[in-house]
């Protein structure tokens, strides 16, 4: 006997712009517009923002066709749900979540999948459960999303209240017609740092590596970090795991003038507690910063919940070999 | 300009930091980079004695740092750095900050002496920092140094005029900070809609 083949009829097309084509039910812990940020502009003290979780970004882009530095929604923590007003594709990465998408027109909830593409038709509703692992999802709509950029990007910059404003219960959201490719097939997801878990973090030392004493250095390297709940999209703050670690000892003592700073500047400041900056960090700060994560593990403190252990290891940077 | 003093540190896989010693030679500094266009360089972020340099890949920041110099030392010779004068800007000021007081014992001066330095002094525009407005401005004069508070307010009001170290401040919006407040100014520092949104420029 031949299998039974169902085959799907094609998604209807969109609707065209102007008109809004999911409305926000639930924004959860926070949901942001983000993209790929803004440059350029630090003359007048304009952070970069943008995705805390680049990768995951892009890859929701990707999924559903879209430039890889469109606009998304991103969420912390899940727990957020979208009503479709007319037919609409997404993809959701990043955090763990179940989604769910529920309609008159369904007998029964259907579970989407992270990671890949799926529609969400006039009427449906798409929730999400709380996170179990990681903190933001993006969630990428075919087409991308029709918003005035602000100072050229349409990111939300928590720290400076810059851009669109977050998302909350009863936004509206229109979408643009900015389709590059196809959808694409489904990816596996990026991997995602677990609760009291240790995570290796490569981390580029200096500049300010000699404001610290070796035996201080030492602490900084030897030292199991843990997340605490004091992160946000301006910088994630750590705590040694064990109340009796070694101090992070300073040779120098006086303050430091203002200087530039970069996502992934890991400050320590006078209470010995390493504060990694993310997308939303100050243009300039004024503590000493003892190493920057390496690009590509930027996106773990964007994932990390609290209670995450971090161990740094260090990195020669021309030569993508740890040092010993 | 003095490249004598000049350090030049890795700052993470594509950026450096150079060390410059003082404000004036961190503002020369990024006045001749950007005149010079160092290859693949995507921005430049002068501040208080620094200047960072951030590249578009570790190619290009491996290749300024094979000989830093010989690209501050091409092209043109060094011009002082110009004061542009047409670019006047006179805020009025509120001299009722709460921590005036103390400005005027850590000083040695009386309140009312205080507030006629602070207006006599001629500012500088020397860099954006820590929020979008919120630009560090510089004077000759170092009458008024002062420590920044050993507590930070988690609560500054927009519009407040702070002194820390050899800079004068002022908040463009309600933020956390430590600076040393001496008054308030209603003029508006920060709005996007303007063009340009920032009502001051370094220089």
């Amino acid at each position: 006997m031949r299998e039974l083949v169902e085959i799907r009829p094609p998604a209807p097309p969109q609707k065209k712009t102007g008109e809004t084509a999911l409305t926000v039910e639930n924004a959860g812990a926070e949901l942001l517009f983000q993209d790929s940020g803004r440059r350029g502009l630090t003359h007048w003290g304009v952070s970069p923002s943008g995705y805390s979780d680049r990768e995951a970004a892009r890859e929701a882009n990707r999924l559903v066709g879209n430039h890889i530095s469109a606009t998304v929604l991103e969420s912390l923590m899940g727990g957020f749900s979208l009503v479709a007003h007319h037919d609409t594709v997404l993809a959701v990465t990043g955090a763990r979540i179940d989604l769910t998408i529920s309609g008159a027109d369904l007998n029964q909830p259907l579970a989407a999948k992270l990671n890949q593409v799926f529609a969400l038709r006039t009427g449906q509703k798409l929730t999400a459960s709380f996170a179990h692992a990681g903190l933001r999802s993006y969630i990428a709509v075919r087409g991308g999303f029709a918003i005035e950029k602000v100072a050229e990007s349409c990111s939300t910059d928590t720290l400076a209240s810059l851009g669109p404003e977050p998302l909350a219960k009863g936004s509206e959201l229109v979408l643009a017609d900015d389709v590059e490719l196809s959808v694409s097939s489904p990816s596996v997801p990026l991997p995602i740092p677990q609760v009291g878990k240790t995570v290796n973090v490569r981390v580029i030392p200096g500049p300010r590596d000699d404001w610290f004493t070796e035996a201080g250095q030492a602490a900084f390297y030897e030292t199991n970090w843990r997340v605490t709940t004091e992160s946000n999209r301006i910088g994630v703050r750590l705590e040694a795991e064990d109340d009796n670690a070694p101090v992070i000892e300073r040779k120098l003592s006086h303050e430091l003038p203002s200087e530039g700073m970069i996502s992934g500047s890991i400050q320590v400041p006078p209470s010995g507690q390493p504060v990694v900056f993310m997308t939303d960090h100050p243009v300039t700060g004024g503590y000493p910063v003892i190493a920057t994560v390496h690009p590509e593990d930027l996106r773990i403190f964007a994932q990390s919940q609290p209670g995450t252990l971090i161990k740094f290891t260090k990195l020669f940077p021309d030569s993508g070999v740890p040092l010993a | 300009m003095n490249l004598d003093v000049l350090t030049f540190n890795r700052y993470g896989l594509r950026n450096v930091l150079i060390d410059c010693g003082s404000l004036e030679n961190a503002l020369s500094i990024h006045a001749r980079l950007a005149t010079v266009e160092v290859a693949g360089a995507i921005e430049l972020i002068p501040a208080a004695q620094t200047v960072l340099i951030r590249f578009a890949s570790q190619k290009y920041c491996r290749r300024f740092l094979k000989n830093p110099l010989s690209v501050l030392e091409s092209g043109a010779p060094a011009t002082p750095t110009k004061v542009n004068t047409d670019a006047e800007r006179v805020i009025e000021v509120l001299y009722d900050g709460e921590d005036l007081a103390e400005v005027a014992e850590l000083a040695g001066l009386s309140q009312e002496a205080v507030i006629a330095q602070h207006t006599s002094m001629e500012y500088r525009v020397a860099f954006a920092g820590f929020a979008p407005g919120f630009f560090y401005l510089h004077s000759e004069d170092r009458t008024l140094d002062v420590p920044r508070r050993t507590n930070p307010r988690t609560k500054v009001p927009a519009g407040s005029v702070g002194l820390a170290g050899e800079f004068s401040g002022i908040y463009p919006r309600t933020s956390p900070g430590g600076w040393q407040l001496i008054g308030r100014t209603a003029d508006p520092l920060w709005d996007i809609h303007q063009d340009p949104p920032a009502l001051l420029a370094p220089g």
